[in-house]
């Protein structure tokens, strides 16, 4: 989509569903995956590049000074981590040898010269929701005053290669959000990064409320079509945070594109949503694909940034049902109490809110 | 936060049907695809609560790994280069390191929250860190933390990870089982700090003079999630008030106090 935060808000602002198609025909060139526009030598140097361009970018937007980067509790949210990078390692070393899977630790160890080492979050499509919410819950028990958490997913064979192997990439490569019609996922990679500190520094800075964290041990690769265990993530993080539905704004949705995951969270959306609900709903998969464990801070930092710039983007390719009024561009007062989604593979499900409302 | 049972092997390399066969005799859970890494990581954390009957549905599972699923990755990296680019769906899904969790709770028939951390220097001290930030949000918080690392003696030049190239490597998995329970409990975690100096530390002990210190060793730092939940084990059952220090290097510290019931 773009190389920085403000390129890619443009685009968002720009798109809307009469250009939906020709926008898809632009991205996807090589295969049908939203893919980092940008020519690297190597997958390693698209890797490393890209983090760290990322990494230095949200510093300087939370104006945190070069003196302090050593103190930042660092948290990283992926399912791949550096995948991308072992299986070419793999091959130049004519595969005798593998790299460690924490080597991005390592790394952004040294490049910010940190006195505590980075954690990754392992948890499938939750993977950097859960380090977003780690991060928020040490700062709020004084155990840090600053962290960066960070979410990273990358091209690589062997992710594709299973997610076609398991038949869950879209046919028709289009993203519907929570539509009958959707007929699979179709992948995407990003990086993005966001800064938490303990005090706000900015009157439209964002504050993480609650969070709620449950297991759904239906399947392995698929949630409960029934949407409970959905429902009772969102509605337990209302309830931790003193809210109830009609206090939200917008819900921003997992909308996966598997059916069974999508009937799933329609399922536990149209439970929740009563009729005096105003919360529109939105989905920032069809801008930039399903980016897997990172796909929880990259839509939250570019949903974030629409709102800072004045506007909720449109929900490309949605139909409003009876329940669910999808987001259409609208100008808004850059305030917004938003719910955020979640749910993947080995049952994990996570619900949390964010506000800059009084 | 306090321990109420506990569980650990450490052993040479062995085959997951090695595994296969034990884990039978404590469960009926069918794991005939998955990979070592799931099956030692489901064995101890069903062992670690062989005695427990009355565990939470809303039991969490922390798995902490300093290596994660490495021979899966390596499963797949080589079938994927021999077979004309092809990925087998269970060899895709057993690369997915929080598998496991997803196996303990359909083993344990719970639903609480299961998360696999990776870290290069703390896994399984940052887990316990992890489990007991929860913990004091909710006074009915459950959980089982383990460390858990398969031996990488498959892996080509494994010897690479290795501080001493000549070390073993070993298949590990070492479990507590942790509430806010005080009733029965084996000990209390009283606090858990990490520190980024010695003098930090030197500090911090010298006002703890009434505990005594324990320093973990790890055998081999590639069972390092391992080693260190088992040497916490070994400790508990020798120490009454103690302090356990974690070195990782020369300026970066983890402790964790204890006290025994």
């Amino acid at each position: 989509m773009a190389n920085n935060k403000v390129d890619a808000i443009k685009k968002i602002e720009s798109l809307d569903n009469t250009n939906y198609d020709n926008y898809l025909k632009s991205v996807f060139k090589e295969k049908e995956f939203y893919f980092i526009n940008d020519n690297f030598k190597s997958k390693k140097e698209k890797f490393f590049t890209t983090i760290k361009n990322v990494v230095f970018d949200a510093l300087n937007d939370a104006n945190i000074k070069k003196e302090d980067y050593r103190t930042l509790s660092v948290y990283i949210g992926s399912t791949s981590v550096n995948i991308s990078v072992i299986q070419e390692e793999y091959k130049k070393n004519h595969k005798k040898n593998i790299v460690c899977n924490t080597m991005i630790i390592d790394y952004i160890t040294s490049l910010l010269n940190l006195e505590k080492s980075a954690i990754i979050f392992s948890t499938a499509c939750t993977s950097s929701a859960n380090a977003l919410i780690y991060a928020a819950d040490e700062i709020k028990q004084n155990n840090t005053s600053k962290a960066l958490v960070l979410g990273l997913e990358f091209f690589n064979d062997l992710t594709f290669g299973g997610f076609t192997s398991l038949m869950l990439l879209s046919p028709t490569s289009k993203y519907l959000p929570l539509s009958k019609d959707s007929d699979g996922l179709i992948l995407g990679e990003a990086c993005s990064a966001v800064v938490l500190e303990n005090k706000a520094k900015n009157l439209n800075d964002f504050y993480i409320l609650q969070s709620e964290n449950l297991f759904d041990n239906y399947s392995a690769t698929s949630s409960n079509p029934s949407g409970e265990v959905i429902y009772n993530t969102m509605f337990n993080s209302l309830k931790y945070s003193k809210l109830t539905i009609n206090d939200i704004d917008i819900i921003n949705t997992h909308s996966s594109g598997s059916p069974s995951s999508n009937e799933a969270e329609e399922n536990a959306l149209n439970q929740i949503i009563n009729s005096s609900t105003n919360a529109i709903v939105t989905s920032i998969k069809p801008f930039i694909g399903h980016t897997l464990g990172a796909c929880s801070v990259n839509e939250l930092v570019l949903l974030t940034s629409c709102i800072h710039s004045g506007f909720i983007p449109n929900t490309l390719g949605a139909k409003d049902t009876k329940k669910l009024k999808f987001s259409k561009y609208t100008k808004i007062d850059k305030r917004s109490t938003i719910l955020f989604t979640y749910n993947g593979f080995s049952g994990n499900n996570l619900s949390f809110i964010i506000s800059n409302k009084d | 936060m306090y321990i109420h049972s506990t569980y650990k092997f450490i052993n040479k390399n062995e085959n997951a049907s090695y595994y296969k066969k034990l884990l039978k005799e404590v469960s009926s859970i069918n794991l005939r695809r998955s990979n070592k890494f799931d099956i030692i990581s489901v064995y101890g954390a069903c062992k670690c609560l062989e005695n427990i009957n009355n565990y939470s549905k809303d039991l969490n599972i922390y798995i902490a790994s300093k290596h994660g699923v490495i021979s899966g990755v390596l499963k797949i990296l080589e079938s994927f280069e021999a077979s004309d680019n092809i990925i087998m769906p269970f060899d895709f899904l057993n690369m997915n390191g929080n598998n496991a969790g997803f196996n303990i709770s359909q083993a344990l028939n719970t639903n609480g929250e299961s998360m696999l951390i990776n870290t290069n220097d703390f896994p399984f001290e940052q887990s316990i860190k992890y489990a007991f930030s929860k913990s004091k949000n909710n006074h009915l918080f459950e959980a089982i933390v383990g460390g858990v690392d398969e031996s990488l003696s498959n892996i080509p030049n494994y010897q690479e990870y290795l501080i001493n190239k000549s070390d073993t490597s070993y298949d590990g998995s070492s479990w507590l089982y942790l509430n806010n329970n005080r009733q029965n409990a084996i000990a209390k975690i009283e606090e858990i700090i990490e520190f980024i100096s010695q003098k930090e530390l030197n500090n911090y002990l010298k006002n703890n003079l009434n505990f005594e210190v324990i320093y973990s060793t790890s055998i081999a730092e590639l069972t390092y999630a391992t080693q260190n939940s088992s040497n916490l084990i070994d400790t508990l059952n020798s120490k009454q008030k103690f302090i356990y220090i974690t070195k990782y290097n020369d300026s970066h510290y983890f402790i964790i106090k204890i006290i025994n019931c």
